[in-house]
């Protein structure tokens, strides 16, 4: 396995950890009637912002550990060498990623045009955005073992 | 002895366009070169190497320049377009 290989997976793992605390945190709000609430969106703004941070730190550290472990395998400093083939898998796997988000933005103003609680359109476009990112890494990983 | 990879260009009207290239034949010709080494000597991973031999990948022209210097060859020894297979 290479190391953009061993990289796109430490990506992929936080993003599913993060999208993980985040429905987890959805699963509590609803048990505990927190969808009721007054304060509601602005608790929500904070759920997001604090998950997008332990995914920030979470990619920091993943892509660390896989340098670390990288360089051990090599028995010396791996170069971090990123060539024209790695960007042109990059730039597919963000179209697609573009694309999934562009599918979930679109379900989301439909359940607005529908009439529902503009609650459903925040969290379409929050799961939009994990579903994207998970695809885009997903499709990378898919870019990779193909070859291109 | 050896087969000279080929890949398929992209896009609707290359998508007929065949190239194919003898990166192998030529790093057994080169003192039987590894692909790591070709890949450290025109900076590119081992991979991208690996991919281009298999025909997965076709690379851009600055690349397939650098790969027939490191060669000493002429670009068109390492690479060949098939012109007949267009849908012209």
């Amino acid at each position: 396995m290479s190391q953009s290989e061993s990289r796109t997976i430490a990506y992929l793992f936080s993003s599913l950890v993060g999208a993980g605390l985040y429905f987890l945190y959805l699963i509590q709000q609803y048990q505990e009637g927190g969808f009721n609430s007054p304060t509601i969106s602005s608790s929500w703004g904070i759920a997001v912002l604090v998950v997008i941070g332990v995914q920030i730190v979470l990619s920091i550290i993943s892509a660390i550990l896989v340098s670390i472990i990288e360089a051990i395998k090599a028995r010396e400093e791996v170069p971090e060498l990123s060539d024209e083939r790695d960007q042109l898998i990059e730039l597919k796997a963000n179209r697609i990623s573009f694309s999934v988000f562009g599918i979930g933005f679109l379900l989301a103003m439909i359940t607005l045009a529908a009439g529902l609680v503009p609650l459903v359109m925040f969290n379409l476009m929050v799961f939009s955005l994990f579903v994207a990112a998970v695809s885009g890494y997903v499709s990378q990983l898919y870019l990779y073992r193909r070859g291109f | 002895m050896f087969h000279s990879s080929t890949f398929t260009g992209e896009g609707s009207e290359m998508s007929k366009a065949r190239v194919s290239n003898s990166i192998r034949k030529f790093r057994f010709n080169h003192d039987e070169m590894t692909q790591q080494q070709l890949a450290e000597k025109v900076g590119v991973t081992r991979q991208t190497i690996i991919a281009m031999e298999k025909g997965k990948y076709s690379p851009s022209l600055e690349l397939a320049f650098r790969i027939s210097i490191a060669f000493d060859s002429p670009l068109e020894e390492v690479f060949s377009y098939d012109l007949q297979d267009t849908n012209q």
